[in-house]
């Protein structure tokens, strides 16, 4: 029993985590303010996370029915969120917007010369 | 996904119901066709109601109903708003198929429009790009339609996928595009009454006070207004549907089908109607969270949170409506890249003397040959080749401005517009691949605009679609 998705690093908040168990269920559990929190218990093998801010998410993969991580019989992975920066969003989105208005704008002036013609 | 949201014995006598609805309405509505305009084109006289309708329901895909919800659930509020964003091609093609049908009064396909204003180099290199697009987009809903039935009912993926994609040729097959609208009316009609239903019942489940406090505390990207990849991810979604629409024979077939003067209030229409239902759909996805349910595959949120929260009756009305959304969607792209590789392959490059009902047989033959090679590619559940509809970003974004051009402009020159083509194609992969997905529509546009732009500036045409009339 052990992660698949190692050291994964994210720029959309999104990700998916991936382990490997057989067919045995396990507990999975995410590290918030230095405190551990039951995410899943079951028997799939990966599930997706998302909307999730900047930082460094811990995660334990655990066999079923465990109360809290233990470094004996558990597992543990980390996933980097870092987001987009402002600079690659805006330049993005402006570039974006000129193209998009630049098709709308043809089409006003070309349909409206087509009119008046 | 091992979850079912409807047992198998429901599943079978759903899929049957509508099997047999199809397929009757099919042969029903094809009984009267003659001619190969009246298989291809409806004999073009589609009215209102039913323009509105198949282009509303056309637009209406399983990713629609599939991918909103993942967006909803990946990129929050905005994937939510920007996906519904994808009304606008339709919004933007309205005065446009006003114009086509004005230009091109005989026209068939959109390949008439790149082989006449543009030569034949630019027409088939256009052809090479809509019909990679074209299958990549059979082949993602072929999958889409296997995946849906096995995962809500229990039937087996090839089963699933061999009964949509049989139901969807025969029908097809027997009315052309009369049998076509006349189904996309009632699957229409279908959709909106399923997408009604399912967020109002998931409305009463969840108060949206409960649903934002869930949210903002476990998953706060969601409702960031300003959230990074969302809004980097905006104008490339909205700039690929616009391709997606402006050079896709299922839009042109449809222009040339639809009565003189119904074309633009029908695109328009149909694209504010359009608007709330990704809306709706990807409303689901938020209820995940609330009722703590974990979500494997994110593409099956929508189906998963139905089933869940909505017990049978969810399941029931999400299969209904991703049944309908698949069938009004696999029916328009047989059809209509059936008429494509009809008149511009088979009619265009190796039968140029053919008689019209050689023509008709050449188009039933199209339909089927493209149902067996969506089947062959489908059934092995590669799913690596759906990818190819994402890539085709850069494809169909650099077709945008030679479209727009070539239809209003005169000047549009043949030699730029084939350049920027090329050109905002392979930069636009080249982006996708080592820049990121959310770059290949914006880098195509974006390219193939300053070359036709540029190029037809520094040597220009004097085209008059006037004389050609």
């Amino acid at each position: 029993m052990d992660f698949l998705t190692k050291d994964k690093h994210s720029n959309t908040g999104y990700f998916l985590l991936e382990w490997e168990s057989g067919s045995n269920a396990i507990s999975l559990f995410q590290e918030k303010s230095g405190e551990w929190y039951s995410v899943y218990e079951g028997n799939l093998n990966q599930i997706s996370q998302s909307g999730l801010s900047n930082g460094i998410y811990r995660y334990s993969l655990c066999p079923e029915k465990t109360v809290l991580p233990d470094a004996k019989i558990c597992k543990y992975t980390t996933v980097r969120v870092e987001h987009f920066t402002p600079f690659q969003t805006i330049a993005s989105l402006s570039f974006g917007s000129v193209l998009f208005l630049s098709i709308i704008l043809a089409l006003l002036l070309f349909h409206k010369k087509v009119i008046g013609s | 996904m091992e979850s079912r949201a409807i047992s198998l014995e429901m599943g079978i006598v759903l899929v049957s119901v509508f099997s047999a609805l199809w397929i009757f309405l099919g042969w029903y509505l094809g009984r009267d066709n003659k001619t190969s305009e009246d298989f291809q084109l409806a004999g073009r006289k589609v009215g209102f109601s039913l323009a509105t309708a198949t282009a509303m329901a056309t637009w209406v895909t399983t990713n629609t109903t599939l991918v909103a919800p993942e967006l909803a659930y990946q990129m929050g509020i905005w994937g939510m708003v920007g996906y519904s964003m994808g009304a606008i091609g339709l919004i933007l093609f309205a005065p446009m198929a006003k114009r086509i049908r004005d230009i091109l009064p005989g026209g068939t396909t959109s390949g008439d429009f790149f082989r006449i204003r543009y030569g034949k180099k630019a027409w088939r290199f256009f052809l090479v790009l809509s019909l990679v697009y074209s299958l990549g987009w059979l082949v993602s809903l072929g999958m889409a339609g296997g995946i849906l039935v096995q995962s809500l009912t229990g039937i087996p993926y090839e089963i699933g996928l061999s009964v949509i994609l049989l139901i969807c040729i025969s029908y097809t097959l027997m009315g052309g595009l009369k049998a076509v609208i006349g189904t996309d009316f009632i699957q229409t009609v279908l959709i909106l009454l399923g997408i009604t239903i399912l967020g109002f019942i998931a409305y009463r489940e969840v108060s949206s006070r409960e649903m934002h406090l869930v949210i903002a505390q476990d998953k706060p990207e969601l409702l960031n207004l300003f959230f990074p990849a969302a809004l980097i991810f905006l104008f490339n979604n909205i700039l690929f549907g616009i391709g997606e629409i402006f050079h896709s024979n299922v839009w042109w077939s449809r222009a040339f089908a639809f009565r003189k003067g119904v074309g633009f209030r029908a695109f328009l229409w149909s694209g504010i109607l359009w608007i709330p239902i990704p809306i709706a759909a990807g409303f689901l996805a938020f209820m995940a969270p609330v009722h703590g349910i974990p979500v494997p595959y994110p593409d099956m949120i929508g189906p998963l949170v139905a089933g869940e929260i909505l017990g049978e009756v969810g399941g029931i009305l999400v299969f209904v409506l991703v049944f309908s959304a698949l069938a009004s969607s696999l029916d328009s792209l047989l059809a209509a890249t059936s008429d494509l590789v009809a008149e511009d392959i088979y009619k265009g490059h190796l039968h140029p003397d053919a008689t019209d009902s050689e023509l008709q047989k050449a188009s039933k033959i199209s339909i089927l040959l493209l149902g067996v090679f969506a089947w062959l590619v489908c059934l092995p559940r590669v799913s690596d080749l759906a990818s190819v509809l994402h890539f085709s970003g850069a494809l169909v974004s650099s077709m945008i401005w030679p479209i727009v051009l070539g239809i209003y402009w005169k000047r549009a020159n043949r030699e730029a517009i084939f350049w920027a083509m090329v050109m905002g194609s392979l930069l636009g992969l080249v982006s996708y691949f080592w820049v990121g997905f959310f770059t290949a529509a914006l880098v195509g546009t974006g390219i193939s605009m300053g070359v036709s732009i540029l190029g037809s500036l520094y040597r220009s045409e004097d085209f008059s679609w006037e004389d050609i009339g």
